[in-house]
């Protein structure tokens, strides 16, 4: 990682020197992990890629700012959860569903994948429905799962995004996990008459 | 259906099971269109930056002293007409090129601008 940091700060060194081209291959190493990102938190893909492309302006043109205090990646990302939040919140909170909502209109479906054997290949419906319901937790929650469980950061490049300790991380992990797992399962729940 | 989850799974199974699935969802595809589209861009920023600093050369369009004195009396205007409205409804005010200046809002009118060379006048 460090090494990979090294390279990092090489490359901006030069952009900052007025090589701008070499931006691209900045562009280039990150923009899966940030569309990923963008992605799972906004759960529309055009919106997603709108705003995974402000993010690298907005990194371009805060270059000077990175002092090579954490690794660049770790930067990127905080200004990647940070702004993804802003748009969020921007956006009209009228088309976003809810947990709840999408369980009860989706529970089904939900139910269904939760019994596929463990090397099940998911199909692109299934794969918009994890999406959907990864966009649905609640805000506080969704961060820190889509960082660990889709973009497979580490504790500690978790613990550097979110400027808290490693087991504050796996803390707070593991009630998001608990409590998402408890919503799914209480509202799929019989209603006993 | 739902009775199927209540009798078979638990909540560490579903959590286990939840984001086991969670972590299958592919990562978003490479895609060099996106690079080249932030690049461009960059390339818009830039040329962006140059024409602004052409057209408008700061030092040929208008000095620092001006600006400055203009926005000083600007702001001095400002207050000037807060504080004589709260009390006396009228402010005068000498300006620069012996004019006088008067701003009224007298009960029975809108707000006024009177512009004379005397007081007398106005």
């Amino acid at each position: 990682m460090w090494d990979k940091n090294i390279e990092d700060l090489k490359i901006i060194q030069k952009i900052l020197s007025g090589d701008k081209n070499l931006y691209r291959e900045i562009i280039n190493k990150y923009q899966q992990k940030v569309r990923t990102y963008c992605f799972n938190f906004l759960s529309d893909k055009d919106l997603a890629d709108d705003t995974a492309q402000e993010i690298f302006l907005k990194a371009y043109q805060g270059l000077k700012s990175f002092k090579g205090q954490s690794s660049f990646s770790t930067w990127l990302f905080r200004i990647t959860f940070n702004h993804c939040s802003d748009v969020l919140r921007k956006r009209n909170k009228q088309n976003l569903i809810s947990l709840e909502g999408l369980i009860e209109k989706e529970g089904d479906k939900i139910e269904a994948l939760l019994f596929t054997s463990e090397d099940h290949t998911l199909v692109i419906e299934e794969e918009e429905l994890l999406r959907q319901l990864i966009s649905a937790f609640p805000e506080r929650y969704r961060t820190i799962l889509i960082l660990r469980e889709v973009n497979e950061l580490s504790y500690e490049e978790i613990a550097d995004i979110l400027h808290c300790s490693i087991d504050s991380v796996k803390g707070r992990l593991k009630r998001a996990r608990k409590e998402v797992a408890k919503q799914v399962r209480h509202l799929t729940e019989p209603i006993n008459v | 259906m739902s009775k199927k989850v209540e009798e078979s799974m638990n909540y560490e199974e579903i959590e286990e099971k939840l984001f086991s699935l969670v972590g299958k969802t592919r990562k978003a595809d490479f895609s060099s269109d996106f690079t080249d589209n932030v690049m461009q861009q960059i390339y818009e920023l830039k040329k962006e930056d140059e024409k602004k600093a052409t057209v408008i050369p700061f030092k040929k369009s208008i000095s620092f002293v001006t600006i400055t004195a203009i926005a000083a009396s600007f702001i001095f205007s400002i207050f000037s007409i807060n504080e004589s409205i709260s009390t006396e409804n009228i402010l005068l005010a000498e300006v620069p090129d012996s004019y006088y200046w008067a701003f009224s809002n007298s009960e029975d009118s809108d707000l006024e601008v009177l512009i004379g060379e005397s007081r007398e006048e106005i």
